[in-house]
């Protein structure tokens, strides 16, 4: 049982953590605004610094945090689906999927630029097949979901860094893609996670009583009059959906699907009533921190996110490997 | 009271190539508490899978009253019957109290429920009468396995449904528990008019707290009746390939299993 206090506090401190986060990120970098000047040059009066941090670096933070919020729920949802607590869209291919097809489409009909998320979801959702198909062996074991979807991804990065490297590493929005570099992004790019990402998450609220029931044997579930494989499409749809268009737009961040819903676990329980908005806090949270020191630790150069993210995550994602045997019990 | 709840007629069923039910027929009488005995892989859960929608049969019809459940929704079905399995997991830190009310899922729409009032009413009655009130904020895994199994058993009772099914609800148990559950079943049948049907391991508690045996063997039922009328040593012996001797004991039979 989590206590009420853990779960209050849990949710207050993310929250305050993740607007400070805002305030500290919106200020590093070359140009410096306190938050007093920065609320007068939103609301009240021009002033210049304000306007180019206002034209860089907002959309780049609102990204990262719509981006690690949808990666997070996307990781709770295919845990959910999969009852594996390492099931992760990065690790298992779906968004190397959803990249690849996004990839074709900024290289081959950059007219369709608008639709790339949606392309991306197919993407996804092959990838998300192909795991879940070539996974089941009358059930589905976590180690195999992890086993099939490494391969799965190499596959599919494999072909997307071939195409990369092919042309020159010409296209630019191919590249940034590839590179899961979200240092280039405008408003733009923002307004196509607008239009998709929140509701991709008021989605997964309305699923989250059926991922709670998903927790049981599959058989108790049905007794209780569930339709076991219909919420499993359901909640598998909304999930490529998430992470297909974040990573359209950021592209595939790896471990993030991971480490958040795990911690949130910790901290709000098991219940998705919970677990599933607290994910997105800290989903968040975690991308935007990890861009945020991405861009401060070797200044004036880069490391991308997803770099920090594979850093950090690695060793967390072996850590629970070892221990994934206890997180169900009789 | 001599009408059916259940009919089940020409069932068969197979898992791939192995067949493990072959033209089964029976009828359930409504009111009674029925047991399924039989040696292992014999085709008992099956059975219970099928008629609790879990599976579907190959050939056969399983009727409800008069309605073939396959043509019966899900949900409704929910409403109208109840199993608790052998084998159960849960999230570790899910609570006794939320996990009994999981028992309410049918009676809800898209996640909402039309009446908490009922739905409370039902689990703390639950809850009671499976004696884990009092374990109600409790973590499910922190219980013991007796304690365990009650809270399934009233996750199935908050379901609130006349018919129920347990599948060897004494497994793993010690005989403390074993006994404990067996009364509650009991009393489950005689004070609120449950229709129990379940599978047990234990001839002679098969024998002591049932008014029907269905004895089955490889996939097929071999004796359907009465425990005092069917149980002869030679139905024993076929049923379960056990040479077994049976005393009489007060006019009851009693096998010792050694």
């Amino acid at each position: 049982m989590t206590s009420k206090l853990k779960i209050i506090l849990s949710f207050s401190i993310t929250a305050a953590a993740l607007v400070t986060l805002f305030l500290f990120a919106v200020n590093t970098g070359s140009l410096k605004v306190t938050p007093i000047e920065l609320f007068k040059g939103l609301f009240i009066s021009y002033n210049e610094n304000v306007a180019a941090v206002f034209d860089l670096r907002f959309p780049r933070i609102f990204i990262a945090m719509l981006g690690g919020a949808a990666t997070a729920v996307s990781g709770v949802l295919l845990q959910a689906v999969m009852k594996n607590p390492l099931a992760d869209p990065g690790i298992i291919g779906i968004s190397s999927g959803a990249s690849l097809t996004a990839v074709l489409i900024t290289a081959f009909i950059p007219s369709l630029y608008y639709f790339t998320p949606l392309f991306a979801f197919l993407g996804g959702m092959l990838a998300f097949f192909l795991v879940y198909s070539l996974a089941w062996k009358g059930g589905l074991s976590p180690v195999r979901i992890i086993l099939v979807g490494v391969a799965v991804e190499a596959m599919f990065s494999g072909i997307m860094s071939a195409f990369n490297s092919g042309t020159g590493s010409n296209f630019s929005g191919v590249a940034s893609i590839v590179n899961a570099n979200i240092s280039m992004k405008t408003w733009n790019d923002l307004f196509m996670l607008l239009w998709y990402v929140p509701a991709g998450l008021i989605a997964s609220f309305f699923v989250s009583g059926a991922c709670n029931l998903l927790a049981l044997e599959d058989k108790t579930a049905r007794s209780l009059g569930v339709n076991v494989t219909g919420s499993r499409i359901v909640i598998s749809v909304i999930a490529v959906l998430l992470a297909g268009i974040s990573t359209a737009v950021i592209g595939p961040i790896s471990f993030l699907g991971l480490v958040v819903p795990h911690i949130a676990r910790l901290l709000v329980g098991s219940n998705h009533k919970l677990l599933t908005p607290y994910s997105i806090l800290l989903g968040a949270f975690t991308l935007l921190l990890a861009d945020t020191v991405g861009r401060t630790v070797a200044a004036p150069y880069e490391i991308s996110a997803s770099i920090i993210m594979a850093v950090v995550g690695g060793p967390f994602f072996i850590f629970l490997l070892r221990r994934s045997r206890q997180s169900y019990a009789g | 009271m001599q009408d059916n709840i259940f009919t089940v007629k020409d069932l068969s069923f197979s898992y791939g190539k192995q067949k493990v039910l072959e033209n089964v027929s029976f009828t359930l009488r409504k009111g009674a508490i029925t047991t399924f005995i039989g040696s292992n892989g014999c085709g008992k859960s099956t059975l219970f899978h099928l008629m609790t929608k879990d599976l579907k049969p190959d050939t056969g019809t399983i009727l409800l009253r008069d309605k073939n459940i396959a043509e019966i929704k899900r949900k409704e079905f929910a409403q109208q019957a109840a199993i608790v399995h052998q084998y159960n997991t849960a999230p570790l830190d899910i609570s006794v109290e939320k996990l009994v009310s999981y028992g309410r899922t049918p009676y809800h729409t898209m996640g909402l429920s039309p009446d908490a009032k009922t739905d409370w009413e039902k689990v703390k009655w639950a809850m009671e009468i499976t004696d884990i009130y009092k374990h109600r904020e409790k973590a499910v895994s922190q219980l013991s396995g007796g304690q365990k199994q009650r809270v399934w058993i009233a996750m199935a009772l908050s379901q609130d449904t006349k018919i129920l099914f347990l599948d060897e609800p004494t497994t793993y148990l010690d005989i403390r528990y074993q006994l404990q559950i067996l009364r509650l079943i009991r009393r489950l049948n005689r004070e609120y008019e449950l229709t129990i049907t379940m599978i047990l391991h234990d001839i002679n508690q098969s024998l002591h707290y049932s008014d029907e045996i269905i004895a089955m063997k490889n996939g097929n039922i071999l004796a359907q009746g009465n425990p005092e009328e069917i149980i002869t040593s030679k139905l024993i012996q076929t049923v379960f390939d056990a040479e077994l001797t049976m005393i009489t004991e007060n006019g009851k039979p009693f096998i010792l299993p050694v």
